[in-house]
């Protein structure tokens, strides 16, 4: 096992680029050969439709809308080529540095995040950048520029990126910089936090502890195996007083996800941290059985890879099948702007790839949506439809699947009142007559 | 006579008086038909049944085939009607010994491990003679198992432990009881300052990925579908308050019997804040990771208190010992020779009878009821669908060899509140319409109406809807059964 680990850290750079880049791609591949929009997700749509000026309408304003659908993947490469440039710089150890990239860039959240057009993927590439930049002695004032973007999104991540300067600036910078930095951040924080959100979104309807779990169905989140991991990471490194700090931003990080699970990608940044620290101490510890220390890291592995395998199994059926995108492209070409209604989840794709508008949209947390698809009555769908003057109503194929037929919209749509005029496989438009 | 031959006759008390219902109570409890037909389908094909065409009409099984492989082989030697009376009761009588060796490990007092053995083998929650079930080879494997992570300095007890947990992962999902405990022992090891042998702990790192790696592996799908609600195993909201009931202290005592209740009580209590006995508290642990995992109803009430009953039964032998030192000390002690006499008589009074009521009350259906499925086998279409109560619907497909709408193997069931509560209708409703409604949606093409279900659903003869034009009765001797000729228009 030795000598595998040892190659490994060896040739780290050759090995963790190509399993992300290949991670990175297989969603994108998927999606393309399922006939489906190669980009997924209903936070891609938030961003490519501009509900909120963040720096990621620069990019999609600047890239050509065929090469945007890698730029996830770009960014992700960049990301992941600075942070070991840091490792290396600051002396991180090399072990915890490769076990932790392998870990994260396996996990669910790594790798729908980067498929997808997210906010906190832009966001760690310019703190990644900033903090590569300010290590670079002939470089450092042009790290303010990134640092300045990250602060861009929302107040949260603001936040987050003076949590990590106060642990990294305060120990290893104490200069001019040092002040620099955190006047500049600390003024993008500010106008972070009176003109934006405290964190953007939600895209879906969030659960905190189902969506923390790829192996219980979650679209994101890391396999149950690396929080086993991490728990034990954070009781051997219990008393070590250096990480103190860590424990600080990791709380706070853990708060932050509770209330706000769209924080899902730091949430596993977070969790792969201290699994990585588990891992590299048990790896480290004189095990009194040592065959059985063969066995319980084999098993580790076989877990991980599984929950890998099983989740890329399945990234294909997440978004709109190819028989959603067909009804919405029939939308599309014979329907105007009309309101609509269907899950929330679906509002952005069904605003972007038709003219129709959607009754509202998960980040405004009106959720008149969400309210009418739970009705089970006329006499209580029926005015809200009416007062909202929806025309039209998209059930996708996934919505098919999960609403009850015995009772709610897809029992109410019975009435005269609806008419199907599209269909495609199980994905049905309907108009609504007021 | 010798401490080994004292067990030697607990043990055959235990089995003979188990064996002796086992055979006199005829037939099997409901849920023992879904595992006698994997076991004859193992024993058949060599695979087990994962794609049931009968359970709801067709669908996926997902379960833990261990204790279908083992009865698959002893059925190539024994007829299963047999090994699936004598080999459970087997099982558990010998939890008395396992029971023993727990006890000699903490107390090294062969008379108290001899009194906490006489309880294990009386305990009325542990008393269904007539289980043909994962959980009568699970309890005293999984006691087994502790023993030997108690014991697992010694090279031999090690690989013992290491086997014995391999055969445990894939016999039950319950496993997670032993992985909770453990964990709570490292909790309770770290807040009292104990120091943890390392082998302990690389045993439990172990155990535990080992653990989540089986049962991922096996219930990928189940995890994927059903989310973290897999954990209440996809029961109907209706039939939730049966599987996790409100927890009765007083059903508890009952099925534990009271006086090794109050005895393990009083130990745990003790053991926590007084005594400092090591070993008790990976026991201990166990009755707090089980009571709270009860009460959080995420382990059904009847299956904790087996669990509790029996780490109550080997604690028994910690308050013996320290009720006789105590005993020594008072005005007394001269009576102490009598003392172990007038426990094992208030034991057997309180234990036996109790677990006497618990076999007879076993739910098992009558020869009757079992002479209507198979009736069913013999006179109906290969691919009729027949409506019963959920219990019965393992029988429809072991008996009647018919497919039916609703059992309780509730995993990966789309709609199964739907199925359940037009199942409920079948035999409470009120309107032929709507039951028809439901029939034929699930394509029934028979229903029937045992004396189970019509105690069950508290109706007459009949249901109320039920007219001759639509349900004509095709078989009546007490359970009866109707032919379903209507459709909706």
């Amino acid at each position: 096992m030795k000598q595998y680990i040892e190659h490994i850290i060896e040739h780290k750079k050759k090995y963790i680029l190509s399993l992300s880049t290949f991670l990175l791609l297989l969603p994108l591949l998927l999606n393309f050969l399922n006939s489906k929009a190669v980009l997924v997700g209903a936070e891609s749509y938030f961003h490519l439709l501009g509900f909120e000026l963040t720096p990621w309408n620069y990019v999609i304003e600047w890239t050509p809308h065929s090469l945007l659908i890698f730029f996830p993947l770009f960014i992700g490469t960049l990301t992941i080529l600075l942070f070991l440039r840091i490792a290396t710089i600051i002396k991180l150890d090399q072990k915890i540095t490769v076990i932790f990239l392998l870990l994260t860039i396996t996990s669910a959240g790594f790798i729908f995040a980067y498929s997808t057009i997210s906010t906190y993927t832009l966001y760690l590439f310019f703190v990644a950048l900033g903090f590569w930049l300010a290590l670079q002695k002939k470089l450092r004032f042009f790290s303010l520029i990134p640092f300045a973007l990250a602060g861009l999104f929302d107040t949260f991540s603001s936040l987050l990126l003076l949590g990590l300067l106060v642990i990294f600036v305060g120990t290893k910078l104490k200069d001019l910089f040092r002040w620099s930095v955190f006047v500049v951040v600390g003024i993008v924080t500010g106008i972070s936090f009176l003109t934006k959100s405290f964190v953007l979104g939600p895209f879906y309807e969030y659960q905190a502890l189902p969506h923390l779990f790829s192996d219980l169905g979650a679209l994101s989140g890391v396999s149950s195996f690396v929080v086993m991991l991490a728990i034990i990471g954070i009781t051997v490194t219990w008393k070590k007083r250096r990480l103190y700090t860590s424990y600080g931003l990791a709380a706070g990080t853990i708060a932050a996800y509770c209330i706000f699970p769209q924080t899902i990608l730091i949430m596993t940044l977070t969790i792969c941290f201290f699994a990585a620290v588990a891992l590299a101490y048990l790896y480290e510890r004189e095990w009194k059985l040592a065959k059985l220390k063969h066995y319980t890291f084999l098993l580790i592995m076989l877990g991980l890879i599984f929950s890998s395998i099983s989740y890329l199994d399945r990234v294909s059926e997440i978004g709109l099948s190819e028989n959603d995108h067909k009804a919405l492209s029939w939308i599309n070409e014979n329907l105007g702007h009309q309101k609509l209604l269907t899950s929330p989840e679906n509002s952005y794709q069904v605003k972007y790839f038709t003219k129709a508008n959607p009754l509202d949209y998960p980040h405004q947390r009106i959720n008149f949506q969400g309210t009418a698809l739970d009705e089970l009555y006329i006499r209580q769908l029926f005015p809200v439809l009416e007062f909202n003057e929806v025309k039209l109503v998209f059930i996708s194929e996934n919505m098919k699947k999960e609403l009850p037929s015995d009772q709610g919209l897809l029992f109410l749509l019975r009435n005269e009142r609806f008419k199907l005029v599209h269909s495609s496989g199980n994905a049905e438009v309907w108009s609504f007559d007021s | 006579m010798n401490a080994k031959k004292w067990l030697i006759s607990i043990f055959l008390l235990t089995l003979a008086i188990r064996l002796y219902f086992a055979f006199s109570i005829p037939n099997f409890t409901y849920e023992s038909y879904f595992h006698l037909r994997q076991v004859e389908h193992i024993a058949t094909t060599f695979t087990p049944l994962f794609q049931d065409s009968l359970s709801y009409g067709g669908r996926e099984l997902i379960f833990l085939p261990f204790f279908h492989y083992l009865f698959a082989f002893f059925s190539y030697i024994f007829p299963l009607a047999f090994i699936a009376k004598v080999l459970p009761n087997i099982f558990l009588a010998s939890l008395t010994i396992v029971v023993y060796l727990l006890a000699q490990t903490i107390t090294k007092d062969k008379k108290a491990s001899l009194l906490s053995a006489l309880v294990a083998g009386f305990l009325p929650v542990l008393f269904f003679t007539n289980s043909f079930t994962p959980m009568t080879l699970f309890l005293p494997l999984a006691f087994f198992t502790i023993y030997l992570f108690l014991n697992a300095k010694r090279k031999k007890h090690l690989k013992y432990y290491l086997a014995c947990f391999l055969i445990l992962s894939i016999t039950s999902s319950a496993t997670f009881l032993l992985i909770i405990g453990f964990v709570i022992y490292l909790l309770l090891s770290v807040i009292e300052r104990n120091k943890i042998p390392k082998t302990e702990i690389e045993l439990i790192l172990f155990s535990l990925f080992f653990y989540m790696w089986i049962q991922f592996l096996f219930y990928k799908r189940v995890l994927i579908d059903e989310g973290i609600s897999f954990i209440w195993q996809n029961i109907p909201s209706g039939l939730i308050a049966q599987y996790f009931p409100t927890i009765s202290v007083t059903q508890a005592i009952l099925l534990v019997s009271v006086i090794p209740f109050i005895a393990g009580i009083y130990v745990v209590y003790n053991s926590l804040f007084e005594l400092k006995i090591q070993k008790a508290f990976l026991l201990i642990s166990f009755v707090i990771s089980t009571s709270i995992l009860a009460w959080l109803k995420f382990i059904q009430y009847e299956f904790s208190l087996s669990f509790v009953g029996i780490i109550l039964a080997v604690l028994f032998a910690l308050f013996y010992e320290e009720s006789i030192t105590y005993f020594k000390k008072t005005k007394f002690s001269n009576f102490g020779k009598y003392y172990i006499h007038l426990l094992i008589i208030l034991l057997i009074l309180t234990t036996l009878f109790p677990a006497i009521t618990a076999a007879k009350m076993q739910e098992i259906p009558s020869n009757e009821e079992l002479a209507a499925f198979q009736w069913l086998n013999q006179n109906i279409p290969q691919s009729a669908v027949v409506a019963a109560t959920v219990e019965e619907g393992h029988i429809i497909s072991y008996i009647s060899e018919r497919g039916n709408v609703i059992d309780d193997r509730f995993h990966l069931i789309d709609d199964i509140d739907e199925r359940y509560k037009g199942n409920i209708a079948m035999f409470r409703g009120q309107f032929e319409t709507e039951v028809l409604d439901y029939t034929e949606k699930y394509g029934i093409d028979y229903l029937i109406i045992s004396e189970h279900a019509k105690d069950k659903y508290n109706i007459g003869s009949r249901p109320p809807y039920l007219s001759n034009k639509c349900f004509k009765r095709i078989y009546d001797n007490q359970t009866r059964i109707y032919l379903i000729r209507c459709k909706v228009q």
